[in-house]
């Protein structure tokens, strides 16, 4: 059975800066994977170059056995690859239904604005935004314009989804609020890849963890092995961190 | 040969072009407003100088600090007291203002000045040099070299002045700029200032060698534009090395299609570059 | 839309349709330009107000379609051959121009299009064998009486009047729309978010050219006469967006509201300023921008009627 998604020695550099060296790595279905790494390390990047916004300097991306390293966005979202942006993207004047609505005519190709309406609601009601449908997108909060992308990553009808720190400047009981929705999509039958720097979030959530640092790949194992990996625990900020901050099963 | 005629010509015309493209394109990097009254700024350089001349007897040259004076204090008010109230705007919104303002000033200069192209007739010129084959009128030498030279004068001003500085230091990050104490808003009225002293000067540079009428503003808009863009947008010196290909190929595509197709050459060359680097030659401002 | 909308707007158009029994010339001159500058706006809202892309260089395709339809006509084939001529050929430039020009975005975009009507200018003149060149265009007509061409021109830019509004309200309520709405107010979003936006672009911009070039044929026809510095005159470029900004951009109605208003203003205020007419003109455009940023809507006229009418 063909992996799901598959890098094979991905590398992007800008200018002369190598952003990303090297990285292979497979994701399963029905997984949930975090990504981890310090600042710089060429996170997003690699989410950039998995959803076609960065094209891949060299190296293969392959979803389900075909290559997509040189597919535009749009294409990429279609095939059900969908991801959520660190810093939020709405359509900032249209309504919170029209902005779910985007994903469900275009990337999940529904053809009628009817029936996109009808789905984008469902995606509201799931992530707990039906009560804003009809506000405009820029009237939202930050934790709620979180859970919008959210929503419209999900109405393209993705198998894989990518959150960029999806948890970014949201306090303790958002944050739990948000993971609830994550283990929600996840048992759904979604793959995700998750970008964070809590390491509890991961930990808590995760069964495998991959680290990069520098562009590069310095660990993929278990959640629970990843931790005392001394090139992970040099790469932050030391053992006593790391064990301040995992949590115990 | 015939061909060095041609070179000559064409880096003459260059060091012009240079000068009337160097203030847009500060203005442009910095501001990130497409001034369309630059062309108007030239027109009424010319006319300045013109009118030194006619009346007063002196030299275009010499006008060249006037026009400067003149335009410039123009361009400081003008956006202090306009421009400035919509820059935060769209680009839609910017560009229709410095339309309606150059549709003001185009009118007032036509009901002025009248429609006929005018060209100072120096009673005493410099003359023509011969080098080898080649004919050099030694009038329009000269206006290159100050035109070169007004570009330099502009780039050491950049560089060691410390308004210079906040100007290049708004240009790159205006927020940061702020942060640090410079005042913006002064500063863009004074590069706004600056663009247009230039527009004026290369106005009168251009005086004693071609003829210009009101409807030549949008034109030297036009080049300008595409100068910029062979140069790279916000760069003096890239809007020195621009303006000196856009002479060349001027001069050297005169011969080959006729010199009225001028501007069509010239976006021809800019479709394929857009085409081969899409991306790189106007999302990203040099320095 | 509604039982009083659709009455409003059956009312409005019996009254269009009946304007020719008044007898009067040059009301109907005047109705005449105002659906043509109508059509150029609306052409221009698919673009400038759906999209976001500023486009400055309308009268590209106006004059291209002028020439285009000019010089079939006056090769003695029938009108409406011409007029079909220029619609295709309108068309195909907007796609090939399209796909060179949508890759750039702001500034960029708005100034590269002012130069396409500039150069096109140029090559018109100086193609002096097939377009006349600086001397013009003639175009042969069928010894019509004045008032029947009057009617006749009327009614054939009210039918092109109508075809663009019927477009824009077709574009504004589906998945086009949509999509340019979502390009115009976050492009890279709209990209991820599955929209090709390359491809919505290029049908933006090739309905957009086939208007202006429809209108510009038949505004040759009209006239009789045309020139290069006619045709291709930048303020044919630039008015349908003041229209646009009076009425409303990126709306339905707006654009015939607005060009509407501004022609009003035209015939009642500037058009007395004979040789001043250009300044007062740039000194409205000033004052609108600077007053006015939301246009008319700020008068609440246009948006009580936008109420009115919208669905």
């Amino acid at each position: 059975m063909t992996a799901l998604l598959q890098l094979k020695n991905v590398s992007r550099s800008f200018g002369g800066v190598r952003a990303i060296h090297n990285v292979s790595l497979t994701l399963e279905p029905g997984q949930i994977v975090g990504l981890i790494g310090p600042n710089g390390a060429g996170k997003s990047t690699l989410v950039n170059i998995i959803t076609g916004v960065h094209p891949a300097s060299s190296g293969e991306i392959l979803h389900k056995g075909e290559p997509i390293q040189r597919l535009k966005p749009f294409q990429i979202s279609a095939r059900g690859i969908a991801r959520t942006f660190q810093v939020v993207q709405p359509f900032p004047a249209m309504t919170v239904v029209e902005n779910v609505m985007a994903g469900a005519m275009f990337a999940a190709g529904i053809a009628s604005m009817d029936d996109a309406r009808r789905v984008a609601m469902e995606h509201l009601a799931f992530t707990g935004l039906a009560a804003f449908a009809d506000r405009p997108a820029e009237q939202l909060t930050l934790a709620y314009r979180k859970r919008l992308e959210l929503a419209k990553s999900l109405a393209m009808n993705p198998h894989i989804l990518l959150l960029d720190e999806v948890n970014a400047g949201l306090n303790t009981t958002e944050v739990e609020q948000a993971l609830e929705l994550i283990r929600a999509i996840a048992a759904r039958g979604i793959s995700i890849v998750i970008i964070e720097h809590l390491l509890k979030v991961v930990t808590g959530l995760c069964s495998r963890i991959i680290v990069l640092h520098h562009g590069e790949l310095i660990a993929d194992d278990p959640a629970a092995d990843v931790i005392r990996d001394p090139r992970v625990i040099e790469a932050y900020l030391g053992s006593r961190f790391a064990e301040r901050q995992m949590v115990r099963p | 040969m015939i061909f060095f005629q041609y070179l000559a010509n064409g880096l003459i015309l260059g060091g012009l072009y240079a000068c009337i493209a160097a203030g847009f394109s500060l203005v442009w990097g910095v501001l990130s407003i497409i001034n369309l009254l630059h062309g108007s700024f030239i027109v009424l350089g010319f006319y300045i100088a013109f009118f030194s001349y006619t009346v007063l007897g002196i030299h275009p040259f010499l006008s060249v600090i006037t026009s400067a004076i003149v335009l410039g204090g123009i361009g400081y008010f003008v956006q202090l007291g306009l421009i400035n109230r919509v820059i935060t705007r769209s680009v839609l919104v910017t560009l229709i203002l410095t339309f309606g303002l150059e549709l003001m000033m185009n009118n007032a200069m036509l009901v002025s000045f009248s429609a006929d192209y005018k060209k100072v007739l120096l009673a005493h010129p410099l003359g023509i040099a011969h080098l080898g084959n080649v004919f050099i009128s030694l009038d329009r030498a000269a206006s290159t070299v100050i035109a070169f030279l007004l570009i330099l004068l502009l780039w050491l001003l950049l560089r060691l002045t410390s308004i210079g500085r906040a100007i290049v230091a708004v240009r790159f990050d205006r927020e940061a700029a702020m942060l640090m104490g410079i005042d913006v808003n002064r500063t863009y009225a004074i590069t706004f200032a600056l663009g247009a002293a230039m527009a004026g000067a290369a106005g009168s540079l251009l005086s004693a060698s071609f003829p210009v009428a009101p409807l030549s503003g949008p034109l030297f808009l036009s080049k300008a534009f595409v100068i910029c863009v062979l140069g790279g947008v916000g760069s003096v010196p890239g809007a020195a090395v621009g303006g000196l290909a856009f002479g060349l190929l001027e001069s050297f595509g005169a011969v080959l299609f006729g010199s009225e197709y001028a501007l069509t050459l010239a976006f021809v060359v800019l479709i394929i570059l857009l085409l081969v680097r899409p991306h790189g030659l106007l999302g990203v401002k040099g320095f | 839309m509604t039982r009083p909308q659709l009455l409003i707007f059956v009312l409005v158009v019996a009254l269009l349709l009946a304007l020719p029994l008044l007898g009067n010339n040059y009301v109907l001159r005047l109705a005449t330009i105002t659906l043509m500058y109508a059509v150029l706006t609306m052409a221009w809202n698919v673009v400038g107000g759906f999209a976001g892309y500023p486009l400055f260089g309308i009268a590209a395709f106006f004059g291209l379609g002028a020439y285009s339809g000019a010089v079939v006509q006056s090769s003695g084939f029938p009108i409406a051959l011409a007029w079909i001529v220029a619609v295709v050929i309108g068309t195909a430039f907007a796609v090939v121009l399209g796909f060179i020009l949508l890759r750039l975005r702001g500034h960029a975009f708005a100034i590269a299009t002012l130069v396409i009507a500039e150069v096109l200018r140029e090559l018109t003149n100086g193609w002096t064998s097939l377009t006349g060149g600086g001397m013009g265009l003639n175009l042969p007509f069928f010894g019509w009486s004045p008032t029947a061409l009057a009617v006749f021109f009327f009614y054939v830019m009210l039918g092109l009047a109508a075809a663009a509004f019927v477009t824009t309200y077709i574009v504004a309520h589906n998945r086009l729309g949509f999509a340019l709405n979502c390009i115009r107010q976050n492009e890279d979003a709209a990209n991820i978010v599955g929209i090709d936006t390359t491809r919505y672009k290029i049908i933006a911009f090739t309905l957009s050219g086939a208007f202006a070039a429809a209108a510009g044929a038949v505004y040759a026809s009209w006239t009789g006469y045309i020139e290069p510095t006619d045709v291709y005159d930048v303020l044919f470029s630039i008015k349908p967006i003041i229209m646009a900004l009076l009425g409303g951009m990126g709306t339905v109605f707006g654009p015939i509201i607005g060009a509407v208003a501004f022609l009003a203003l035209d015939e009642l205020v500037w058009r007395n300023f004979l040789q001043l007419h250009t300044g007062v003109l740039g000194f409205l455009i000033v004052v609108l921008i600077l007053f006015l940023p939301s246009g008319l809507s700020a008068f609440r006229i246009s948006n009580l009627w936008r109420k009115a009418v919208s669905a």
